[in-house]
């Protein structure tokens, strides 16, 4: 160990003190900083992801669409699965419905899908009841939906479609298909939860009158990353003219724009605090050199370099950066751990239930680590902590070594 | 005749401040020869630390040649400056200037690790030794606040010995220190720098322990002279 660093550690953690009070608080400081900055991210990553798998599960990896319906959507679908980088590729059909059990009513974002289609998403997030019994007198509800219209697994429904209208009879009101609810989904994405229905594609036609067309196709790829979808769609836009192929990152591209992009804007709202730390860890270090004068002086006189009594300070900020750091990452754990405690006691403070799932969209709070976040949370704080010790350790060591002679 | 450890001529410094100048070294000359303890004398404000400081290269001296050993060391750079000083200075100040945070032992072996000379493991066996020189073996550990005055000058000049300098430059060393710890001390500092064969130059109040010295100075009006 060299000398400097021996003797930054000393005057860091004196011996026989219990707590170090300088370096403790300063080191609080620091951990406190990294950790709200470390926590914010996790969480804005978590929601960025989530956003991500979300989009690609109501889409698909990529998304085939046509200028109008799509008019043999089977035949282009096994066309697409021929592909090899295609792993399948299913038509849907999509549109608002009005539903109403009773006295309650809603709108109702009603998708007809494939039932037996085994990478339907929603098989993923059956609260209650089975997907598999989705046949042309049923339906699978979101359970937000559900809960606004009364009803449960087993219960009836009513449907009425825009399409309705135009078959009914010259005077008079449209009826409504009833369909028997078989499914609760809970997706914890709360614009779905409160919208989502689903139905079987082939009853999806006959209420809307489609015949054999669809909207478009859903397809799932072999390798769904964000380079490889966009890969994909260009070449299949390539192979099927009057097709557009939208790869999943192009979807809500402003909205995921916007997610990184406030992300970012976090890292140094964030970031505020740990410069703040740093700052009052150079102004007590600016102390510590005053107090220290003398012995910088004894330094000088034992032939001590100025660089190497500037380095006993800088040493001193390194250190609290370095400690504080791994004290940030800790504490971005254990905050982490305890994320569902903390958001149910911010949900107590804040009215009766559910305050934060509305406001985000989310019933939970979703994480998603990123190795270089921590990676880039640990360089800049060893870069201010760093720069808020060298500051009076430069200024140490241009004072003159005169003062450890001059006797008080 | 062989080379002296330390020479000065027309060594002149000034303080400024906004008040004006004050004009402390007006051209000192000096010659140390190895081995020789030297006392320096002089009333307070004199200029005595201020001397001792130019000729440590602790301060720049505003006119006059200073020399270590054989090399001319008036304009070198701090760098250059700390590390002849870390092989040829030692220094005892009046008020011991020991690290609060470090025991007595980590203080001596301190000197040797700025000097780059050894580890730290060898530094503080090296350091052990020096204690035990000084009579203070038993307290190796102890730090500077349990120890009494005269301990922690013994702690001090056993830090400046610990390079095995050629020149002890002492500013009262006694001056806060009763005259029976006051006289261990001087003992110590006289003995075992003839044991080292190092130079002693020693500014001190105390007519008896200048009388110990091979030749005694008296600094006036900015010059040094017999008494
Ligand atoms: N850094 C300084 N700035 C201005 N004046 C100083 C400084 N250091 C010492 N002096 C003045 O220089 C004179 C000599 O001081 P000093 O060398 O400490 O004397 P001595 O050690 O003989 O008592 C005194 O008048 C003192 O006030
Ligand atoms: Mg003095």
């Amino acid at each position: 160990m060299p000398w400097t660093l021996h003797l930054a550690l000393r005057q860091l953690f004196p011996r026989g003190r219990r707590f170090p009070a300088f370096a403790g608080v300063s080191i609080l400081g620091v951990g406190l900083g990294v950790a709200s900055l470390l926590v914010v991210q996790t969480v804005m990553n978590g929601f960025g992801e989530e956003h991500r798998l979300r989009i690609r599960e109501s889409f698909g990896d990529v998304v085939a669409v046509g200028a109008g319906a799509i008019e043999r959507p089977e035949a282009l679908a096994l066309a697409l699965a021929g592909d090899p980088a295609v792993r399948s590729a299913e038509p849907y059909a999509e549109g608002p419905a009005l539903a109403r059990s009773g006295d309650f009513s809603s709108v109702a974002f009603v998708r007809g899908v494939r039932p037996a289609d085994p990478d339907l998403p929603a098989r993923r997030y059956v609260a209650d009841g089975s997907l598999d019994g989705l046949d042309d007198g049923r339906v699978a509800l979101g359970r937000g939906l559900a809960r606004q219209l009364r009803v449960g697994v087993g219960d009836r429904i009513e449907v009425w479609a825009p399409a309705m209208a135009e078959r009914a009879e010259r005077g008079r009101a449209p009826l409504p298909v009833e369909l028997e609810v078989c499914a609760l989904l809970r997706t914890g994405f709360t614009e779905v939860d409160d919208r989502a229905a689903l139905v079987p594609l082939r009853r999806f036609r006959e209420l809307w009158g489609m015949g054999e067309r669809a909207h478009g196709l859903t397809l799932r790829l072999r390798d769904a990353s964000g380079p490889s979808a966009e890969a994909s769609a260009a070449r299949l836009e390539a192979a099927h003219p009057g097709v557009r192929f939208r790869p999943w990152t192009a979807i809500k591209r402003d909205f995921l724009e916007a997610i990184r992009f406030e992300k970012t804007m976090l890292f140094f709202l964030m970031f505020i605090i740990t410069l703040v730390a740093s700052f009052s860890i150079g102004s007590s270090l600016f102390s510590a050199v005053i107090r220290r004068s003398r012995e910088i002086g004894v330094l000088a006189a034992l032939g001590a370099s100025p660089a190497s009594v500037a380095s006993v300070f800088a040493v001193q900020g390194l250190l609290i950066g370095g400690l504080g750091t791994l004290l940030g990452f800790a504490l971005t754990w254990a905050v982490l751990a305890g994320r569902e405690a903390i958001l149910a006691a911010i949900n107590a403070l804040f009215g009766d239930g559910d305050l934060v799932g509305q406001v985000y969209q989310f019933g939970f709070v979703p994480l998603h680590y990123e190795p270089w976040d921590f990676a880039l949370a640990a360089a800049f704080t060893l870069l201010t902590t760093t720069a808020a010790g060298l500051v009076p350790a430069l200024w140490a060591a241009r004072r003159r070594p005169t003062d450890a002679m001059r006797d008080a | 005749m062989p080379e002296p450890v330390l020479r000065c001529s027309g060594l002149r410094k000034a303080y400024r401040s906004p008040s004006g100048e004050l004009p402390v070294l007006r051209g000192v000359d000096l010659e140390l020869a190895a081995g020789e303890a030297v006392a320096v004398t002089g009333e307070s404000g004199a200029g005595k630390s201020t001397l001792l400081q130019v000729l440590g290269g602790l301060d720049r001296a505003d006119g006059g040649e200073l020399w270590w050993g054989g090399e001319r060391v008036d304009a070198l750079a701090g760098r250059e400056l700390a590390r002849r000083r870390a092989g040829l200075l030692g220094f005892v100040f009046q008020s011991y200037q020991l690290m609060p945070e470090l025991d007595a032992r980590e203080n001596v072996a301190l000197a040797l690790r700025v000097a780059g000379a050894s580890g730290r493991r060898e530094a503080l066996a090296a350091a052990d030794r020096l204690l035990a020189s000084v009579g203070l073996g038993g307290r190796a550990r102890h730090l500077p606040s349990t120890l009494s005055g005269g301990e922690c000058q013994r702690v001090a000049l056993a830090r400046a010995l610990a390079n095995r300098p050629r020149l002890l430059l002492a500013d009262e060393p006694t001056g806060n220190l009763d005259e029976a710890s006051g006289a261990a001390v001087m003992d110590l500092l006289l003995g075992l720098a003839r044991e080292q064969g190092a130079a002693v130059l020693l500014v001190t109040h105390s007519r008896s322990h200048a009388a110990r010295c091979d030749r005694r100075l008296v600094l006036r009006g900015g010059l040094l002279g017999l008494g």
